[in-house]
């Protein structure tokens, strides 16, 4: 061989082995490659972490949490009307439609322990919806609610449903102004104060550029700052028990979360965005619910694992890698 | 020159330019990135590290070579040092587009620059390499090197513009090496990899099969046949995983999800605009591969000058900057090797290519503004709006993108000239044959 063509050949094969052993990373990594356990020890709680590399970690403890749905329910039938903007995507990628969202929605959970998630269409929701709601979370992205479960008043299937327990995560579009029949849209008179008893939301495109001190944008590492379709607070009858997350603009946020009887409806505001799924995933993973609050929280560097005490709360919600999530998982604290 | 006198390689010529093109990649990559695409890097590694592959997850928009180095090369990242990867800066929420509100840690783009910058590094070598080759001239050769380590549009894509079209130049030059060596199993796997990892090599497939009959008139279908498997076995190898994934349409959005912007008429115009631009282009590598083939010479000098060419051609649909990085180290062996006319239109897209990728310089900031001290973000927030109503990033971003293109035409008008091309004679004329000397 050649003397000068020597470094050639390593070029090559460093080359090659980057292709290769990168692909077999893609393919073999996991979420099985980190773990996190919280244990109650006297007046705190002591969690420990483990992952195979080096990442940022978050762990908060929260009281009021809502826990971790049973089961995910996303709503998407293309059979019935919808009522959602179309959005502007980069280069390249994949058109932001509702299709593709409610797809990307089941593996946005994974990375959060959530894998109990199934699409729905109008009928299931209907039957889902025929049950008490406690425990359950249904995502609905289509701006528009089925017939099979909402008619315009507030004796709705969906109402009960959330009354009795159940979770509602909303965004897309202006929350219960519009019915979806089957190839048809029919828009409601005062819908929005069915499920939130003002005409609060804001169909303005405008941006909350402060973020919410209330720690909950900085553990949840919360990013979509979108407004249009968010509630607007002052707004909203006196007796609302909320919380609101994320940005705002003084009056609107971001996300909000009201308690509705026993469960509660959680609002993203803005048209589809990835930042807008992110968020929907970490708020559903984490457990956030109106009445949450955030009890403590540690941060930092770790190396492979990590091990701390944080003050003692109903449930502790774990994060990696910040921003750039490898690993979420909510751990409720029974004594 | 004087410096490169010596024998050996590693002279002391060298070594001050390999020194300089790291030190100086380092430093800038670390401080300067364009946050959109180290955003999406850091991205697409949490995903694939979360167990999620490189699509089922939204974020990874090309073939899967590009993912595949990543995530091998983010395994050495906390060896480097790097914890936290990135964060999102509030304060640029107000920006558009919004995915640029988000910085990459300063350690992470450290990292990510010494991936390039090996890339770089291995470019630069078989530049070297394929000089000494045609020349026989070390000198010649190290010439070659330094100015590709050292060309600033090279060090700013690598650095700043954070693309990885220095790992596309160096598959299609290890595809040129295998074919010296008459390893055409090697040389079908390189170009497979190639053109996988960004579509342009793909381009030149007309010229290399050219090259391939050509060379050798006797065992033509049995070298083509080599190079076919090993193109096969390096595409089976890349997509089947993604096939079986189900991920073939996610692995060619690349391709074919180019203008799903839904900007309207404008998508639409640019969608029929590339596919027609694109239809021209392959017509022309067509006609070049031709012309190659009926001159009936099959040296490697003639050769690499018409791969050259024919990158040219690609290159005739206006592209961003990093899109001159497959010519570069082609642009500088032919002022090298073959016509001392290419110094110019290479020194003007040394300039022009680093002003179109620094026209987002105030972007390029976030990092050095979030994670470290010479710069806050009030400061960056205000010299953000400031530069946006100075109008400037249109006018570096016009006159860089302007100049780039007349770069390539003007190589382009050189290089058929010197093939034989009857072009009107504005340039002045010099035959390859008389400079190369």
């Amino acid at each position: 061989m050649e003397k000068g063509s020597i470094p050639v050949y390593l070029i090559t094969i460093m080359v090659v082995m980057l292709i290769l052993i990168g692909e077999i990373i893609v393919f073999t990594s996991s979420q099985d490659d980190f773990s996190s356990d919280v244990t109650i020890e006297d007046d705190t709680l002591t969690y420990s972490l483990e992952g195979k590399g080096s990442y940022t970690y978050d762990v908060v403890s929260l009281n009021g949490s809502l826990g971790s749905p049973s089961e995910v329910f996303v709503y998407y039938d293309p059979g019935y009307g919808s009522m959602v903007n179309q959005v502007s995507v980069s280069t390249g990628a994949m058109a932001l439609d509702q299709g593709y969202y409610v797809e990307q929605m089941s593996p946005t959970l994974k990375v959060r322990g959530i894998t109990n998630v199934k699409i729905v269409d109008a009928e299931e929701l209907g039957t889902i919806m025929a049950n008490p709601g406690y425990g359950k979370a249904v995502v609905i992205l289509s701006g528009a609610i089925p017939d099979t479960v909402y008619d315009g008043m507030s004796e709705s299937v969906i109402l009960d449903w959330i009354e009795t327990g159940g979770r509602l995560y909303w965004a897309g579009n202006v929350i219960g102004q519009y019915i979806a029949h089957k190839g048809s849209v029919e828009e409601v008179e005062c819908g929005q104060s069915i499920f939130l008893g003002a005409e609060c939301i804001n169909t303005e495109d405008t941006r909350g550029e402060e973020v919410i001190d209330n720690g909950f944008r900085d553990v949840l590492y919360l990013q979509n700052n979108l407004l249009r379709f968010a509630p607007d607070l002052s707004l909203l009858p006196e007796d609302s028990v909320c919380v609101v997350m994320g940005y705002t603009d003084g009056s609107c946020n971001s996300i909000t979360s009201l308690s509705v009887g026993k469960g509660s409806v959680c609002i993203f505001g803005g048209d589809y965005s990835s930042r807008q799924r992110i968020d929907l995933a970490q708020v559903i993973a984490s457990g956030v619910g109106p009445e949450t609050e955030l009890v403590e929280y540690a941060t930092g560097v770790m190396n492979h694992s990590i091990n701390g005490t944080i003050g003692k709360a109903d449930a502790v919600y774990v994060v990696l890698g910040g921003f750039f999530p490898v690993y979420c998982r909510l751990h409720e604290v029974v004594e | 020159v004087n410096l490169f006198k010596e024998d050996r390689f590693f002279c002391k010529g060298m070594i001050l330019v390999i020194i300089l093109g790291i030190v100086i990649r380092l430093v800038l990559g670390t401080v300067l990135k364009f946050n959109g695409d180290s955003y999406s890097w850091a991205l697409i590694i949490s995903n694939v590290e979360a167990g999620s592959g490189l699509y089922d997850v939204s974020g990874y928009n090309y073939s899967p070579v590009w993912g595949y180095i990543l995530s091998a090369f983010a395994q050495l990242m906390p060896l480097i040092g790097v914890g936290e990867w990135g964060t999102l800066i509030p304060e640029l929420l107000v920006f558009e587009p919004e995915q640029l509100a988000f910085a990459t840690s300063v350690e992470f783009n450290f990292a990510i620059t010494c991936l390039f910058t090996a890339a770089d590094l291995a470019v630069a070598y078989l530049a070297y390499w394929i000089v000494k080759e045609l020349t026989g001239d070390t000198i010649k050769a190290k010439i070659a090197f330094a100015v590709y380590l050292l060309a600033i549009h090279v060090i700013i894509i690598s650095t700043a513009g954070a693309m990885f079209d220095s790992f596309s130049a160096l598959l299609t030059l290890l595809c040129v090496f295998f074919l010296y060596k008459n390893n055409y199993v090697c040389a079908g796997a390189m170009f497979a990899a190639a053109a996988l990892l960004k579509l342009f090599p793909a381009f030149l497939i007309f010229i290399l099969v050219a090259y391939l009959i050509q060379k050798d008139a006797l065992k033509w279908k049995r070298n083509l046949a080599c190079a076919a498997v090993g193109a096969i076995m390096m595409s089976a190898v890349i997509m089947v995983p993604n096939i079986i994934d189900g991920h073939l349409m996610d692995s060619m959005s690349f391709i074919i999800s180019r203008a799903t912007s839904n900007e309207g008429i404008v998508a639409l115009l640019m969608k029929y605009s590339s596919v027609i631009a694109y239809l021209i282009i392959i017509s022309l590598e067509v006609v070049l591969a031709v012309h190659y083939f009926k001159k009936k010479d099959s040296s490697e000098r003639t050769f690499v000058w018409y791969l050259f060419i024919s990158i040219m051609i690609i290159l005739l649909y206006p592209g961003t900057p990093q899109y001159v990085i497959l010519l570069a180290p082609f642009l500088v062996m032919a002022a090298v090797v073959y016509d001392r006319r290419f110094v110019r239109p290479l020194l003007l897209t040394m300039v022009c290519t680093s002003m179109f990728a620094l026209s987002s310089i105030d972007i390029q900031l976030a990092s050095l503004a979030e994670y470290t001290d010479f710069m806050s973000v009030n400061s960056l927030v205000d010299f953000i709006r400031a530069y946006d109503d100075s109008g400037l990033f249109y006018v570096i971003g016009g006159i860089g993108g302007v100049g780039q293109y007349i770069s390539i035409i003007w190589s382009l008008i050189i290089a058929l000239e010197d093939t034989g091309f009857k072009i009107p004679k504005i340039l002045g004329k010099r035959s390859p044959q008389e400079t190369s000397e």
